[in-house]
């Protein structure tokens, strides 16, 4: 006779196999175990939290719907991120077919202005706190284009190469370099200009 | 200055997408050009502070709460799925057992108000007006919207691979 | 043991109704003419293909209400006649074909095909002067388009 599972203590592996045999309870674990992670991917991609709690609502129920497809070729907690990424990613071309674009977002698509930046040294943040600078760095991501945004969080964030990127986003790996270049020169230039702006 | 192709190579090189004989050959150049090295420090030290410095958020809503609204989705979901198999299931039992009789009977109806019909009449099937949309690959989405004032509806099919 | 109705006998009768139903009202009053155009959507102001044209004003202008591409150009048009009961398969380029279902009362259900794989299936009116259009991203933010409407009489 089998033991019931402990489910705060049980590892994910044993909370997902429960899960695949349609344990509510154990799957009501993972989600609470990991439910803030998924949440802050949705709102660093989507910019909004009402959207990012309904992105990773759905995120959830498509989970429990595939759970049998999970092998556990990656952790869940890698599985269930690439389900809100996708998710994401679906809504914001929802959101880019149907909105004209700001001259600005186009110059940043067509490139060229990132040349125009003077390096940046020394260290901009440095003798900042550190929750200061998270906040400083979450500020300077919301001024950035979403695909430029998506970028830098696929690869910063999520460590994906740039090929996995690509396929991501539907686009060139030059593209994805060209975004990625803008987006780092773009952020280091932001934080720059709040330091100098501090010491006058 | 150096060219954007090389910008996006250090850029490569950082981030190690480049083979061992390309990242030698620009980590060479890079000790060799003031002007890359310090470009490479600021693509560096980027990297590095947002590598280490995501923003934490917690998700507001408490945990019972946003569990709730889960299962809800979910036993909706499975709901709305068993119905339908439980409509398939009804109608294959119909066809098994009654549906000889009625295909008599409607064709004789049929048949009947067929050749009554004037020329020109509309057909007799009609959809309903839901306009549904079924995407059935795994790796393909789709959404639609219409533009009344352009008078028109788009499907627009997304594919994505995991 | 109960005896059960040979369902080769349900299919033929069934058949035999679709058949007689399908003589009987295929007089012409339910065929309708369509038009479907393979179109590109790019902000360049020439398409990659010179032999390329602009799509007609009127529907570009339409394009251009809802979507946020400059330019259209026609890849391909086909003009084609479906009939209430008969689906119509249309190809419209390589890898990409249509296939539509007349249900009468400007009622169509369209497959599209990428690759041989159905991609998609909708269930639409059609009336006249209204646009259908299928769409999906191309390569370097481009986009491709199948228009369907109702061929001008």
């Amino acid at each position: 006779m089998s033991r019931k599972l402990d489910y705060p203590s049980a590892a994910d592996d044993a909370l997902v196999k429960a899960a695949q045999k349609a344990d509510m309870q154990a799957f009501e674990e993972l989600v609470a175990r990991h439910r803030d992670k998924i949440y802050a991917r949705a709102v660093s991609m989507m910019r909004n939290e009402e959207e990012a709690a309904d992105l990773s609502q759905e995120a959830w129920v498509k989970a429990w719907q595939r759970l049998k497809q999970f092998q556990g070729e990656a952790s869940f907690v890698t599985w269930m991120t690439r389900i809100i990424i996708n998710l994401c990613l679906d809504q914001l071309r929802k959101q880019k077919r149907l909105r004209a674009e700001s001259i600005e977002q186009l110059d940043e698509e067509l490139g060229g202005v990132e040349r125009q930046m003077p390096v940046v040294t020394p260290n901009p943040t440095e003798r900042m706190e550190r929750g200061e600078l998270r906040q400083r760095i979450d500020e300077a991501l919301g001024k950035l284009s979403c695909e430029h945004r998506t970028v830098l969080i696929l690869h910063e964030f999520e460590e994906l190469e740039y090929k996995e990127i690509a396929k991501r986003m539907q686009c060139s790996i030059g593209t994805v370099m060209s975004r990625l270049f803008y987006a780092r020169r773009k952020i280091a230039a932001l934080l720059a200009g709040w330091k100098r702006e501090e010491l006058r | 200055m150096i060219n954007h192709e090389t910008e996006l190579r250090l850029q490569a090189y950082l981030d190690g997408e480049l083979s061992p004989g390309e990242a030698k050959a620009v980590e060479d150049f890079s000790n060799s050009d003031a002007d890359a090295r310090s470009l490479f420090e600021e693509l560096k030290l980027t990297k590095s502070l947002l590598a280490e410095n995501e923003l934490e958020v917690r998700l507001p809503e408490s945990r019972g709460f946003y569990w709730s609204k889960i299962q809800r989705q979910i036993e909706r979901e499975e709901k709305g799925q068993a119905s339908e198999q439980a409509e398939t299931a009804a109608t294959s039992w119909w066809l098994r057992f009654l549906a000889p009789a009625a295909a008599l009977v409607a064709l004789a109806v049929l048949v009947v108000v067929a050749l009554r019909a004037p020329k020109g009449a509309e057909a007799l099937v009609a959809l309903d007006d839901s306009h549904e949309i079924e995407t059935p690959l795994e790796e393909t989405s789709s959404f639609s919207f219409q533009s009344e004032a352009a008078g028109m509806t788009v499907v627009w099919v997304d594919s994505h691979r995991e | 043991m109960k005896k059960i109705v040979p369902f080769g006998g349900i299919s033929l009768a069934t058949v035999a109704l679709f058949f007689v139903y399908s003589c009987l009202v295929r007089s012409g009053s339910t065929d309708l003419a369509l038009q479907a155009q393979l179109v590109w959507g790019t902000n360049n102001d020439k398409p990659d293909d010179p032999k390329l044209k602009e799509v007609d004003a009127k529907v570009t202008e339409r394009l251009r209400t809802a979507l946020k591409w400059k330019n259209y150009f026609e890849v391909n048009r086909q003009n084609f006649i479906v009939r209430a009961g008969t689906p119509k398969k249309v190809k419209m380029s390589d890898h990409c074909e249509i296939e539509v279902e007349n249900f009468g009362n400007s009622s169509i259900e369209v497959k599209l095909y990428g690759k041989g794989k159905m991609v998609v299936k909708k269930t639409q009116k059609i009336k006249p002067g209204e646009l259908l259009i299928f769409a999906g991203d191309d390569k370097n933010d481009t986009a491709w388009f199948v228009v369907l409407s109702q061929s001008e009489k």
